[in-house]
Parts: structure tokens; C-alpha cells; sequence
């Protein structure tokens, strides 16, 4: 009998390490999301979508795009000197550096998953559209802070993988324009506009958002046409600023809110989207600060620290003023944080 | 009330083993083993503490699973048929690991009655962490021993492995190794002296050897999480944080060893001599790559490094009468070298902020050079009069009283006379010229003593501390500074070449790493001596053995290092982080007596 138990277990533990001959290598990933799992079809696109905007918000966070937006001297480091403000920053700067590669993360985020809506079959088509025009803006909006304040860049269309060279050449300012007008374009064909769009969708693309940048690209490439020397070529941007700019303010979709301040108040928030064309979007929810999307860090580093209810700063929350500010900078600010397209700014040069 | 903070471990262990006899000298064995470890820790901190008083309670629950599973099956073959001897293993074997983790936070107690037993009647509940991993390795193995005549011995393996976290298709590599050897005191023509010459031995290798430790999903595209509001209302969405590779295989290290075994007047003479080459090619690293491809590493293979060196190790028994002293020591020579980055030039270690304001690296693996030596820019005392700061190369941070930066380059690789990152250069190397250890022995009927020495020779340190003791600068979270330091600084032309004098800059040390911190890591340590009596076996009743014993350790260090302690490593394995001092624990000083009862 004992033998038979010995010879048994002996067989158990036999079958076991025979077992496991043909165990399988292929690596499940448990604990983190992996594109090939988690965007297979329709329904997944939101999640990656939102992850996108998320990223957006990314530049206007912390150390992003605080230094070449106060243009260095503007930041006063409060008890302190620095290479920012003495203008002895160059490419090493977190703050130059974070400003460019969040930029591009957005960008390869959008290149993933344009890439990714390509593979996945729509029963919605206009969805489908709506999702590719919202890409194309988010991605044209960083190519448009980043031609901006680098000039010539280098342009990617594609999303990176693992055998690249990494070594692209920096794009002409006029191919990277192209790209964003082209981005704008697209999206403001597709997205509907801000009045026909549910309130729960307050915060995405739209198409007045996508005209308005649109405008905007224009205008500063005209510009920058002037400043290169070719006037000539100039005129027709100015043009095509002005057309898209009049679509936004023709379209009923916005209006001036009354008083001034009150884009900047937290409580009146609603009332503030007649006149936001396209803001970075924060919660003024102090419980869903904890869900780290509270405030934004521009108005908390910037601001007063006395200031209650600043946009971007949760209700009972506290600017804190680490930085101090020429008081212009907040108008360009808007609400909610640094970059805000209003109809005020609209119309603020098309009708001088 | 006092925190509460109690860790309880479980540990598991089970092995079975079958052994059946096929043929004679055949045998096939059978193994399997589980490991179970579970962890848990929970820790209240009271209202009356910093963090408590900050949250009204803290508590934190964690617990750990960690499991791992093996199972192997071989067969096994030996025969000696006249003068042969022959040992012959095959199987398979197969790993698989499991680690789960979650922890949870909770804070707002209403009193600190409950702590964490209660976790229900806390106001807040933070988001709670969990983790989840899983990883497996399979291998083929075969193993032939021979030898001839107990003169000739041969040994040839071969492993092939497949692990689960290199990318499908490059799971698996196979890993040869032959090894010979030659009993040189087993031939007829060493009989004469076989009286001096007790043991002589030959013997060479070479091989190859895989590794895979790269994390769990490297190979994979993966997702992170970001946040973003829609009309107030906080949504998570998913971006990518890290390229899948695809291509990403084991890194491979060819190893060539000769080594040779000498005794001599019995043993009591021996000399141990190995010479060795270890080539690694394939390397596993982090390739920084461009910001524009919107990642900052690429998990990847690529590249080589190449370890040579020598170990000589010795013993002697001096004394064998009444007095038995025997003394062993060792000697290692270590040279490595970076052959290749996968078509880069340099690639640069981890990132330190190490308070200077900025995120930078410190050190570089640059080709021809060793891997990971540090990095910066270099100091030549202090600008001690304004015509020496004019005279000086351009950099905006330069003052009378400050440090001089040396042009060493510029951006066409000539100096330019100007301060800029093409002047940072290789200023200092974390590995040793060689290090050695020497144990003396020695014992007198029931007493003895031993006394062990270690030591290293010409390895350099880095002694982060001081990027805050020696900046002397004003910043916004002054630090503290060495009274070394302060009473040394300039304070006019001529006082100091070594000290700035202090300034109000927010940045330490301009932000520059340099060299100014880097430091002559030798030291010579009696690292233990121990002192024992055993009294003579059964002098008291029923007792058959009684020793009483001290010890000491890390007893004294010879060495020039200003730092707490030259036998340092913050970062453990990291080749790109050797030789950092920057919160490492120092070696304690321990004394020891104890007594051993045996019965």
C-alpha cells in the first residue's frame, strides 16, 4: 500500500513536470492597458480620445508652456534667480524641453490612433468622421504651438515604432502650416458645432473651435509671410483669416459675455462657454481633486494668493502665486488656464 | 498614541521529488517546488503625529501575494566503463512567477480608536494601487560530463531558453559552453615530484550566457492614464507610454576563462590563477531617442561591452604546530570597456535632480570608455581676481569668488572659449583598479582568532551630499552646510581655491555637474575580527561543546573619501549608477559576543 501512495505520488508530480512541456510564453499583460487589448472596435475609440485630450492638457500643465508663453522675463521665480528669467535658458531648459516633447506626445498619440481608426470597422460613419476630424485639430493644435515657438520642426505623420532611425530632419515653417491648416480644415468639417452638441460633451473639438484656430493659424502665418519678407504671398492668408473668423462670429453659436471678469469665475462657469471657443478644460470639483484633473496649475501658480474661485482653482482652493506675473499674461490666459480661443479675442481684431 | 506599522510575512514552501530507475545508470527525476510568500503591512499613524494630525489618522493596508512555480524533469546517465567516466543530464524545466500587490490609503478617522481595522469609518478613501504580474521561463537543457583517467576532463552544455518577457519570435536562444581540463598531478611524469607538487590542475572554458531582465511588458506597446474634465466631470482616458520592440531579444555574453590550480607540499601551498574575457553583445538598455517621436526611451537591444580581467587567490597555512595560522587572500583586476551603443555614441545614466534645480544625468557609457563613469564639467579652482574672471572663458554664471569652469571643447570639438554643455567630459570612473581581501587565521588550542581586511584601489566616488553642504548658495529650502565648508570659503583673492564664496543663485552649483564632488574612493577596511575560546569538550556534564566568542565589524577604514563611508552603493546593479553616495546607508560598526552551546 505505502508503495502504491510513493509510486502514485511520483506519478502526480511526473504528470506535472510533463505538463508544463508545453507551456505557453506569450506575455499577458494584467495590470496596465495595452493598445492591441483595449482598442479593437467602435465602442473603445472615446477611451484613447479623451487619453488624447488628456495629453493635450499636458502642455499647459506644470512646466509646460509657462516659459515661451510669459516669454522668460515675465516669470519672476518669487526669492529667487534663475536662467529662465535672466534669459540664460537654452535647450536644456525643462521648461523649453517639456514644452516640445509634450507637444510631440500629443502628436503621437494622434498618429496611433488615426492609425488605430483605420483598422476598426464603424457602424457609425459620421462617428467615425467626428473622431478622425477631432485627431487631425488636436494634432494640428500642437503643430501650431510648436511652429510657433520652434519654427522649423520636424513633421511626423506617422506613429513611432521601434525600428525607426530617429533621425527626421526639421520640416520648412511653411510645410509645417500646411499641416495645420490642413488638421483644422478637416476637423471643422466634421465636428458639429458647440450650440447642437450636448452639454456632457463640453470640452471636445468643435467646428467654430477648429474655424477659430483656423483664423488664427492664418493670421500668424500671414504674419510671419510679412516678417519673412514675402508680402506678396501674405495678402490671401490675411484673407482666409478673416472668412474663417467671420463663420465663427456669423455662426450665433457665441456672444460676449457681459462682464469681463466673470470668464474668470469659477461659479460661472456655464455661462462662460458662450464666449469660450476652445479651453483646456478643468474641474472646479474640489472632491474630484483626488482624481487629479482639479485646477489648473497655471492659474495656481500665477495667481493671487488670495484668489478664491479662479478659474482652474477647485472653489476652496488656494492660488498659490509661486511665480509672479505681468498682469496682461492673465487676459491672454482665459479661463480655466493659459490658452483659451474666446470670441472675444475673434473679435477683438477683426474689428478693431 | 504610538504609530502602528506591523508587517506579517508568510512563506510557503513546498518541493516533491521523484526519482525512477529506468535502466542501470539511467535515471528520470521528476521535481516540483512551489513557493508561496505572502506579505502583509498595516500601519496607523495617529492623530498626534505630523502625517496624522495633517489627515486626522492615516492608515494604509497593503498586501503581497508573490508565487512561484517549478517544475523540472531529467534524465540522467552515468557509466564508467575502464578509464572513462561518463555523466550525461537532459530535461526541461519550466518557471513561472506571479506578483500581486494592492495597497489602500484611508484618512479622516473620527478618532484613533479604530486605526486600520476599520477602514469603513474613514471619511476619505484614496484610490487604491494594485499590481499584477506574471512571468514564465521554459528551458531545454542537456549536460555531458567526461573525463578520461581522472587526467582529462570535458564538459559540454546547452541550455535553450525561451522566456515570456522577450517579443514573440525571439523568445528563445540557445547557450552553448564547452569546458576542458587537465589534471596535470594525475600524470606518470608528475609522480616524481608529486611530494611538492600536490595539485595541479588546467583548465579552460568557454561559453555563452543570457539575460532577459527587462520588465514585464517591454516589448509591448502600452497605455497610461491621463485625466481630463468634459463638463466638470473627470474622465480617464488612455495614452501611450512605451514603444513595443518587437525585435526584443536576450542579450548574449561570450565568456572565455583559463584558469589554473596549483598546491603544493600537500595543500598546504595553493595558488589559484583565472584569466577571463566576457563579451556582452545584444545588451538590453533604454535607448534615449529624440523627443519628437513622443517617447523618451526605446526598451531595445544593441550595442557591446567587453569585461576582461584577472583573480589571483592564495592560501598558506604558516604555522601548523601548536599554533595553526592560516592565511588566504585574493587580488581582482577588472577592466570594462564599451565597445558599441548600437551605432550611438554615448548613452547617458539615470536622471538625478539631486537638488540642483534641474533633472540631469551624471554619468555616460561612451565608447572605448567604461560604462557608466561620470560626467561633467570640470573645476580649476576659483576665479580669485576680476582680471582673472576677464580673462576667462565666456559663461554668464562666471564671478570673482566662483568656481572657474574649464573650456575643454566646443561645438565643432575645439575649444570655443566659451562655457557650454560641449565642455561637460568624462571626469571620474566608479570602478577599481582592483580590489583584495586578506583573512588571517590563527589559532592556539582552544582560542583563535581571525581578521579579515578588505579593500579597494582607485575607484572614484561621487559624493552627492555635498551638491548640498558645498553650494553655499541661497535658495528657497536653504540647506546646511559642512563648518569644513563655511570656515574654508573665499572670502577675497587668495583665501580659498577650493570653496566659492557664497552667492544667491536658486541653482546649486550653476546646475552644472562637475567634478568638484567627484572623490578618491581607495580605502583599506578591517572589516571583521573575531575572537573565539571553545573549551575542552565535555568539561562540564552533558555538554559537548562551548564556545564563547566577539566579534567586531567594520572596526577601522583607511581612506581619503570625506564621505560617510567609501564601501558605498546607492544603486545596487545599475552599471549606469555605480558609485554614487547619495543616501546609501553606511556600513554600521558592530560588536558582537555571543556563546554556542552544543549538546
Amino acid at each position: 500500500m505505502k508503495t502504491n501512495i510513493k509510486a502514485s505520488l511520483a506519478g502526480i508530480v511526473l504528470a506535472l513536470t510533463l505538463l508544463c512541456v508545453g507551456c505557453s510564453l506569450k506575455e499577458e499583460i494584467y495590470d496596465t492597458p495595452v493598445p492591441n487589448q483595449v482598442l479593437t472596435k467602435e465602442s473603445d475609440v472615446p477611451v484613447v480620445l479623451y487619453g488624447l485630450y488628456g495629453a493635450m492638457a499636458d502642455i499647459f500643465a506644470e512646466g509646460g508652456i509657462y516659459l515661451p508663453l510669459t516669454n522668460g522675463t515675465e516669470i519672476v521665480g518669487l526669492g529667487s534667480v534663475d536662467a529662465e528669467r535672466t534669459y540664460k535658458y537654452d535647450a536644456s531648459s525643462n521648461y523649453v524641453k517639456s514644452l516640445y516633447s509634450r507637444n510631440y506626445k500629443v502628436i503621437n498619440n494622434a498618429n496611433s490612433l488615426l492609425e488605430n481608426l483605420e483598422k476598426i470597422s464603424f457602424q457609425n460613419t459620421a462617428n467615425a468622421a467626428r473622431y478622425r476630424g477631432e485627431v487631425n485639430f488636436l494634432r494640428a493644435f500642437s503643430y501650431f504651438h510648436l511652429v510657433r515657438f520652434f519654427g522649423k520642426v520636424p513633421i511626423v505623420t506617422k506613429s513611432t515604432t521601434s525600428s525607426g532611425d530617429y533621425s527626421a530632419p526639421r520640416s520648412s515653417v511653411d510645410d509645417v502650416y500646411k499641416l495645420v491648416f490642413d488638421g483644422f480644415k478637416l476637423a471643422s468639417a466634421t465636428c458639429p458645432q458647440a450650440n447642437v452638441m450636448s452639454t456632457a460633451e463640453r470640452g471636445r473639438v468643435t467646428k467654430g473651435a477648429a474655424q477659430a484656430l483656423l483664423a488664427e493659424a492664418y493670421l500668424t502665418y500671414a504674419n510671419y509671410l510679412d516678417l519673412a519678407k514675402r508680402s506678396s504671398e501674405a495678402p490671401a492668408y490675411y484673407q482666409l483669416a478673416k472668412t474663417y473668423a467671420d463663420s465663427v462670429i456669423l455662426s450665433g453659436s457665441y456672444q460676449l459675455v457681459p462682464k469681463y471678469a466673470d470668464l474668470f469665475d469659477n461659479t460661472k462657469e456655464n455661462d462662460a462657454y458662450k464666449e469660450v471657443i476652445f479651453g483646456i478644460q478643468y474641474t472646479a470639483d474640489a472632491s474630484a481633486g483626488s482624481l487629479g484633473s482639479n485646477g489648473a496649475s497655471f492659474a495656481t501658480f500665477f495667481a493671487p494668493a488670495n484668489r478664491f474661485k479662479v478659474c482652474g482653482v477647485a472653489p476652496d482652493g488656494l492660488a498659490s502665486a509661486t511665480y509672479g506675473i505681468t498682469p496682461g499674461y492673465m487676459i491672454y490666459t482665459h479661463r480655466a488656464t493659459t490658452k483659451a480661443l474666446t470670441a472675444r479675442s475673434i473679435f477683438g481684431w477683426a474689428t478693431p | 498614541m504610538n504609530v502602528k506599522d506591523i508587517t506579517n510575512t508568510y512563506h510557503f514552501n513546498i518541493n516533491n521529488n521523484a526519482t525512477f530507475q529506468i535502466l542501470n545508470g539511467l535515471t528520470a527525476n521528476a521535481r516540483v517546488g512551489l513557493d508561496y510568500k505572502r506579505i502583509q503591512r498595516n500601519m496607523y499613524q495617529p492623530m498626534d503625529t505630523r502625517i496624522g494630525l495633517a489627515s486626522k489618522g492615516y492608515a494604509y493596508s497593503g498586501e503581497g501575494d508573490q508565487l512561484s512555480y517549478l517544475s523540472d524533469l531529467t534524465l540522467n546517465y552515468s557509466n564508467t566503463i575502464g578509464k572513462h567516466r561518463l555523466n550525461a543530464v537532459g530535461g526541461f524545466s519550466h518557471q513561472d512567477w506571479q506578483l500581486r500587490n494592492y495597497a489602500s490609503v484611508t484618512t479622516g478617522f473620527a478618532s484613533d480608536q479604530l486605526t486600520y481595522y476599520a477602514p469603513q469609518s474613514a471619511n476619505t478613501v484614496q484610490t487604491p494601487i494594485g499590481k499584477f504580474e506574471k512571468s514564465a521561463l521554459n528551458s531545454f537543457l542537456a549536460r555531458i560530463a567526461y573525463s578520461y583517467d581522472e587526467r582529462f576532463l570535458l564538459t559540454l552544455t546547452g541550455r535553450t531558453d525561451g522566456s515570456s518577457r522577450l517579443a514573440a519570435g525571439h523568445k528563445w536562444a540557445t547557450f552553448p559552453s564547452v569546458g576542458v581540463g587537465w589534471n596535470i598531478h594525475n600524470e606518470n611524469f608528475m609522480k616524481s615530484v608529486s611530494s611538492s607538487i600536490s595539485n595541479l590542475k588546467l583548465r579552460g572554458s568557454w561559453g555563452v550566457s543570457g539575460n532577459q531582465s527587462v520588465p514585464i511588458g517591454a516589448s509591448q506597446y502600452t497605455y497610461t492614464y491621463s485625466k481630463y474634465s468634459f463638463n466638470q466631470s473627470v474622465t480617464t482616458g488612455y495614452n501611450l507610454s512605451t514603444i513595443g520592440n518587437p525585435e526584443l531579444g536576450w542579450e548574449n555574453t561570450a565568456q572565455v576563462n583559463i584558469g589554473l590550480e596549483s598546491g603544493f607540499l600537500n595543500n598546504r601551498f595553493m595558488l589559484n590563477v583565472d584569466l577571463y574575457q566576457k563579451r556582452t553583445t545584444n545588451l538590453l538598455f533604454n535607448r534615449a531617442i529624440p523627443d519628437y517621436t513622443g517617447f523618451s526611451y526605446l526598451q531595445t537591444n544593441g550595442g557591446s561591452i567587453e569585461n576582461r580581467g584577472v583573480e589571483f587567490e592564495a592560501k598558506a597555512v604558516a604555522m601548523q604546530k601548536a599554533v595553526t595560522w592560516n592565511i588566504s587572500a585574493n587580488l581582482s583586476v577588472n577592466r570594462n570597456k564599451v565597445l558599441d551603443l548600437g551605432g550611438m555614441n554615448d548613452l547617458f545614466g539615470p536622471i538625478f535632480n539631486a537638488s540642483m534645480g534641474k533633472n540631469q544625468f551624471w554619468t555616460i557609457a561612451r565608447v572605448g570608455n567604461p560604462i557608466g563613469v561620470f560626467y561633467g564639467y570640470k573645476v580649476d579652482g576659483i576665479y580669485q581676481t576680476p582680471a582673472e574672471v576677464d580673462a576667462g572663458p565666456a559663461d554668464p554664471n562666471k564671478v570673482q569668488g566662483g568656481w572657474k569652469f574649464l573650456d575643454i571643447s566646443g561645438p565643432d570639438g575645439v575649444k570655443d572659449n566659451k562655457i557650454t554643455t560641449d565642455d561637460m567630459t568624462i571626469m571620474g570612473n566608479p570602478y577599481p583598479k582592483f580590489t583584495y581581501g586578506v583573512t588571517n587565521d590563527l589559532s592556539f588550542k582552544g582560542l583563535s582568532l581571525s581578521v579579515f581586511i578588505m579593500g579597494s584601489q582607485g575607484n572614484d566616488i561621487l559624493n552627492m551630499y555635498r551638491i548640498q553642504t558645498d553650494a553655499l548658495t541661497v535658495t528657497t529650502n536653504p540647506p546646511n552646510t559642512t563648518r569644513e565648508v563655511y570656515n574654508n570659503r573665499w572670502t577675497g583673492p587668495g583665501t580659498s581655491n577650493k570653496y566659492p564664496k557664497p552667492l544667491f543663485v536658486n541653482n546649486r552649483f550653476y546646475q552644472r555637474p562637475n567634478n568638484t564632488i567627484v572623490e578618491d574612493g581607495s580605502f583599506i577596511k578591517l572589516k571583521t575580527v573575531t575572537l573565539s575560546y571553545e573549551l575542552p569538550a565535555r568539561l562540564i556534564k552533558g555538554v559537548q561543546k562551548l564556545r564563547v566568542y566577539v566579534t567586531g565589524t567594520n572596526l577601522f577604514v583607511i581612506t581619503k573619501y570625506t564621505g560617510f563611508d567609501p564601501e558605498i552603493n546607492s544603486y545596487g546593479f545599475n552599471s549606469m549608477a555605480q558609485g554614487f553616495d547619495l543616501g546609501s546607508m553606511p556600513q554600521i560598526r558592530s560588536y558582537s559576543a555571543g556563546v554556542t552551546l552544543g549538546f
